[in-house]
């Protein structure tokens, strides 16, 4: 949850409660001599403190802090740490219908299924997200976001029956594949026998990533309109080629393994228009609702091919050629270009003194990647369904807490999302994010 | 500046944390999955049935070539071995051949008049499929095993002129 519309109002408090906080501590405590001795010593400090303080407090809530268009304060300095979990197994295929994270890759003849694997892949992963923000004016602010992820992943593969008689792989695709005992196929003899007669070397069965740099981005945000009632802001933003992009030999993307990308990997640019109206407000509660609808553009990028293909053997190929072509002669690059992509949340922020609470909906669209090179290789993509148009809609939930009694000015976040229906999507479970957000006014700490 | 500074070196720092660690299946008994792609053990250079250049790269003594099977009078107009083929020539039975090989004759190679120990396999896999060879049963219906022998000989047992 970002909050920004009690943002100013928390700075404010908090800054009035630290003071207060500062002010009690030498009576609250017996101090140490050397402590007492550095309180009188600096009686400048506190009073400088109040007059800061009372000035900013005035001047904040003058400017109607609110909504997620409002910036931060000329001078301030936010730092933002937010972790998040989540959990995945399934995916929302292009019909918008839940299945295994990647298709059952089956293989049937006239009369039968001849084969029919679940790879199994499921695991958990989240985010360390490192946020930096600065008022350059009272309504002008900048942002950086560093995000980081991690991911446990792992791939147990089912090889399914195909007939009442128990036997896991069918006649042809026996014959085809040169497999004798029918009933004993097993996924060791699909990973280790079968992928590689089939031009494709063994998947890997399990990935585990820690701090894997995503995307990057930087950007300004503009609260160009403010009454006491409505406002609005534009935001630009920068995104960074800077994200981990898993090797092609064990990418998702491409079925070769279970790593998921944890970024676009590309040079970005992405635009919001946010509105935010103050439906509801009284000395002790305020209810905010908040629309913002954003446009993005990924430039294409360069990617290497996987250079791990075999050769595939005639024979077995011919189980199914489109989605098992002789790859086995790539090399350099093929183009990637992830290009436009939507966005529109609407969320209600119900602010109660220092605690608030949130929720909300939001909705992504993305256009299907396109690829540039080989025309097999495209194909076997394609053949995946992997790669499509996509469109995500996600529900949200949200607290937060300050940690001014603590005399800190900061608070603490917590948001639990879910994502509801999709087409083209990785449903996440469990996705919780905790946060939090730090405020230093640097005109007092660093003006001399 | 400072602040700047530290910024960058934070990020550098943490990125420098980034590990991969990849796991894999068990590999099945009877398989060399050190190398892509894995292969059945017993089917590296010199051991019966492997690749070959010469006779001294075989344990077994020879090293089956087409110039080889010329001077054995065989037809190599349709038939080629795939980077050599470790054997041992004029077998008598199975036991001079040692494990997982067989004493066949050359009825594959258009000769019953020789014999040779090829490697014994249940299906494709258990053969160098990746050179172009394959597992070869003489007769699919007695659930016989069958031996690895170069595709090309076996094209060339169905179509002796060539297959169209």
């Amino acid at each position: 949850m970002s909050a920004n519309d009690r943002i100013a109002k928390l700075l404010a408090v908090s800054l009035t409660l630290a003071t207060a906080a500062f002010a009690e501590e030498p009576a609250a405590v017996t101090p140490a001599p050397a402590a007492a001795t550095q309180v009188e010593a600096n009686p400048g400090f506190l009073k400088r403190w109040n007059t800061f303080v009372r000035a900013e407090v005035d001047r904040i809530i003058a400017s109607e802090p609110y909504g997620s268009t409002f910036q931060l304060p000329k001078g301030y300095l936010k730092i933002k740490y937010g972790w998040a979990s989540l959990h995945g197994d399934s995916r929302y295929d292009g019909a918008g219908k839940l299945g295994p994270l990647i298709p059952r890759l089956e293989f049937n003849s006239a009369e039968q299924s001849e084969l029919s694997i679940d790879l199994g892949v499921s695991g958990t992963g989240g985010s360390h997200t490192f946020q930096i923000g600065y008022g350059i004016e009272d309504n002008l602010g900048w942002f950086a976001e560093i995000p980081y992820s991690y991911m446990n992943l792992r791939m147990d593969p089912v090889v399914n029956e195909v007939d009442a008689e128990g036997n896991h792989i069918g006649p042809t695709a026996a014959q085809f594949l040169g497999v004798n005992d029918r009933k004993s196929y097993g996924p060791a003899n699909f990973l280790y026998e079968t992928l590689p007669l089939l031009g494709r070397p063994p998947l890997a069965s399990g990935v585990r990533g820690s701090w894997l740099l995503g995307d990057v981005n930087t950007g300004l945000a503009w609260n160009y309109y403010r009454t006491p009632r409505m406002a609005a802001g534009l935001t630009g933003r920068v995104f960074l080629p800077t994200a981990h992009i898993p090797p092609a030999e064990r990418n998702i993307m491409y079925a070769t393994g279970p790593e998921v990308e944890v970024g676009v990997g590309g040079w970005g640019v992405a635009a919001a228009q946010g509105y935010d109206l103050r439906a509801y407000r009284n000395s002790w509660m305020e209810v905010v609702a908040s629309s913002e609808l954003a446009a993005g553009y990924r430039f294409p990028q360069e990617r290497a091919y996987p250079t791990n293909f075999i050769k595939p053997d005639p024979v077995a190929a011919g189980l199914s050629p489109q989605m098992f072509p002789d790859l086995s002669n790539l090399e350099g690059t093929f183009k990637l270009s992830p290009g436009w992509g939507a966005s529109w949340n609407a969320r209600v922020d119900v602010g109660l003194a220092l605690f608030g609470i949130s929720a909300g909906y939001g909705v992504r669209f993305n256009q299907k990647p396109q690829l540039e090179g080989d025309a097999a290789f495209l194909g076997m993509v394609d053949a995946l369904g992997l790669l499509g148009e996509s469109e995500v809609h996600t529900v949200q939930v949200g607290a937060g807490i300050s940690l001014i009694p603590l005399a800190i000015p900061a608070r603490l976040t917590v948001d639990w999302q879910r994502v509801i229906g999709g087409r083209n999507v990785i449903l996440y479970e469990n996705h919780i994010t905790v946060g939090v957000d730090g405020f230093i006014p640097t005109q007092f700490f660093f003006r001399r | 500046m400072s602040l700047r500074v530290s910024l960058l070196a934070a990020v550098v720092a943490l990125a420098a944390c980034e590990s991969i660690q990849v796991e894999n299946y068990p590999c099945p008994e009877g398989m060399d999955c050190s190398g892509e792609p894995p292969v059945r053990t017993g089917n590296g250079t010199g051991a019966l049935g492997g690749p070959c250049q010469t006779s001294t790269d075989c344990a077994s003594g020879t090293c089956v070539t087409e110039a080889l099977l010329g001077a054995m009078g065989v037809d190599t107009t349709y038939v080629d071995v795939p980077n050599g083929m470790c054997s041992k020539p004029s077998c008598t039975a199975d036991a001079d051949c040692g494990d997982g090989a067989t004493c066949m004759n050359g009825a594959a190679f258009g000769n019953p008049d020789f014999t040779l120990c090829l490697r014994t396999c249940q299906n494709i896999t258990h053969c160098r499929w990746q050179d172009g060879y394959s597992c070869w049963i003489q007769d699919p219906s007695a659930s016989t095993n069958g031996v690895c022998l170069p595709d090309s000989v076996i094209a060339a047992s169905y179509c002796p002129t060539g297959c169209p």
